[in-house]
């Protein structure tokens, strides 16, 4: 029998190696990314179940009683701005605001530590949110004289709005 | 050697505030004064506010003393920065010094996510 192995033979196995070859690396890199997308939404379903929609009720609340406590803290600094001499009223202003700061702080560390345990970039935004609220709440404070209970509410909703906004931003990715 | 910062109302960002807020303000007054000069010395510094502060916010403390935290450590930190109270009364030390915990805790839990210790 002859058996000799001809150029187009050879040609013919390489191809069909290389043929073997590319459809093992489609294989290979499809398994990759569907591995990879499907790690992402895992780690988006947790985020979103464990952190994000627990916290809403939490934050609701949270937002509504800050609202709540400054209004009533401006009336009160105003109507006993008259009554009170000028140190004394400072000193009630300082106590106020180291009351109000404290509260910010309580209810946002630890929900910071949570967030940040999943997603240190969204950890960080939080972080600056809670400043920026504090700010926000001195501030009002300051200007006790001339702010209204609607710039209370707008000023604080839009801090709230910025927190949600963050939270969410790891499911719009 | 003690030394001391004296922070001023014109620090406070003017006008009728008496509240010390706001990084990007914390990070002027820090070049103004030359804090990170202040950092490479081998002194110790008082901070020292007007009276009528009726708040000291983390924000401003964060522009304010943050760089010198991640340069110096914690430690170091501490005993070269601190502040004197002690032209306040009694009942506004005690919410500035409240203020205070507050802006060191959340200095030492973006040191501890900047440098990744824990």
């Amino acid at each position: 029998m002859n058996c000799c192995i001809t150029l187009r033979d050879i040609i013919t196995w390489c191809i069909s190696v290389a043929g073997i070859g590319i459809a093992w690396w489609q294989f290979a890199s499809r398994m990759s990314a569907l591995r990879k997308s499907r790690i992402k939404t895992q780690k988006e379903t947790w985020f979103l179940h464990v952190i994000v929609l627990p916290s809403f009720p939490q934050l609701e609340e949270f937002y509504d009683i800050l609202i709540k406590t400054l209004e009533e803290e401006i009336k009160y600094i105003c109507e006993s701005a008259d009554n009170t001499n000028a140190n004394a009223h400072n000193e009630m202003i300082a106590a106020v605001k180291a009351n109000i700061l404290t509260q910010i702080q309580d209810f946002f560390a630890p929900f910071q530590a949570i967030v940040e345990s999943a997603d240190p970039t969204i950890g960080k935004e939080i972080g600056r949110h809670m400043q920026s609220l504090q700010d926000a709440a001195t501030q009002l404070l300051d200007n006790y004289q001339t702010v209204k209970p609607i710039d209370v509410k707008n000023i604080i909703l839009q801090n709230k709005k910025k927190v949600l906004s963050s939270l969410n931003s790891s499911i719009r990715e | 050697m003690i030394k001391k910062i004296e922070l001023t109302k014109q620090h406070r960002g003017g006008g009728k505030s008496t509240s010390f807020s706001g990084r990007d303000e914390g990070i002027e007054v820090r070049k103004e004064l030359r804090i990170a000069d202040k950092d490479r010395d081998d002194d110790q510094y008082t901070i020292i506010l007007p009276c009528d502060t009726t708040s000291f916010n983390p924000s401003f403390y964060l522009g304010l003393l943050f760089d010198s935290l991640e340069h110096l450590g914690y430690d170091d930190f501490k005993s070269k920065y601190r502040f004197d109270l002690q032209n306040m009364t009694e009942s506004k030390r005690a919410a500035i010094e409240k203020n205070l915990v507050s802006c060191l805790q959340q200095a030492y839990n973006e040191y501890i996510s900047s440098t990744g210790l824990d």
